[in-house]
């Protein structure tokens, strides 16, 4: 009855980071992290677990001298975070 | 006892899958939250770009006003040298937008979309008036409301602002009005057009939050 939900993207912050890289192109690693108001240090930990599952894509460079890291939602990411819907709806009672 | 017993153990059990359905539920509904909280988050702020619109919306209907009055009025042949503000304007609009790119943190499809269309538009402006020597200017105005309309349209379908696509739409029925008119009426024309599909959408988007 209940479909399984992605244990990848059942994370606070994961699904949130992933929730914001479906609706813009690319983000910058600042941008999510002021958005999504998390620490560096726990969202570069879960920006690398959706790095590795190839949900995301993350490119590294640098713009007047400073670290720029750039956030990409991948084909596969937006598949999982569709997926993910559908799953949460079947725990949504009709009413 | 022994009945009692198992009654009590298949008890927990009941209360124990209903305690899991209603974590998940909870769980679920916070999944949610998270996910329209996000997307509220990263939507696109409207009144960001306003004042670009109201920058040339002011400048374009007042050069005009002031070629019209001028040129017509006082009797000032040169009085097109008022559009020289144009490239001023086109200055100041540059360093904006790199300064905003130099700040730039993320990138949205409609960014690049109205990027595209305002880009567009500036070659097309540019073209016609590196070949308004070939047309008699009374046939450039009116091309330019076309213009200012075409732009406005798309870029009112795109922010989903409806006051940008109706401006945009006036500014085309008066284009078209104005290649009946003489030059003299055509800047008045103009003016009105750039008030239309410029500066009342912008002072609204300005108070859009």
């Amino acid at each position: 009855m209940f479909a399984p939900l992605d244990p990848l993207l059942h994370s606070q912050l994961r699904l949130a980071i992933m929730s914001l890289l479906m609706n813009v192109e690319e983000a910058d690693f600042n941008y999510i992290k002021e958005k999504t108001e998390s620490t560096s240090g726990n969202l570069s930990v879960q920006v690398n677990k959706l790095k590795d599952a190839n949900y995301i894509k993350v490119e590294k460079s640098f713009k007047d001298n400073y670290p720029l890291t750039k956030c990409k939602i991948t084909k596969n990411g937006i598949n999982a975070f569709e997926n993910y819907l559908n799953a949460l709806r079947s725990y949504i009672k009709p009413n | 006892m022994n009945n009692l017993g198992f009654k009590i153990k298949v008890n927990f059990g009941v209360v124990k899958i209903k305690r899991k359905m209603k974590n998940e539920e909870l769980e679920v509904k916070e999944s949610l939250n998270i996910i329209s909280e996000m997307v509220n988050a990263s939507k696109h702020n409207l009144a960001e770009d306003s004042i670009i619109y109201l920058m040339w919306g002011y400048g374009v209907a007042i050069s005009a006003i002031v070629h019209y009055v001028l040129q017509y009025h006082i009797g000032i042949n040169e009085a097109f040298y008022i559009w020289l503000s144009m490239p001023i304007l086109g200055i100041i609009n540059f360093i904006y937008f790199a300064k905003k790119e130099k700040k730039k943190r993320v990138q949205t499809y409609i960014n690049r979309a109205m990027a595209y269309i305002w880009l567009g538009f500036l070659f097309v402006i540019l073209s016609l008036l590196a070949i308004s020597p070939q047309i008699n200017w009374t046939g450039v105005y009116p091309v330019f409301m076309f213009f200012y309309g075409m732009a406005t349209i798309s870029s009112g379908g795109i922010l989903k602002f409806k006051p940008l696509a109706i401006g945009g739409v006036i500014s085309i029925l008066l284009g078209i009005i104005a290649a009946y008119l003489a030059f003299e009426y055509q800047l008045l024309l103009l003016s009105l057009a750039i008030i239309c599909s410029f500066v009342i959408p912008g002072h609204l988007l300005k108070n859009t939050k």
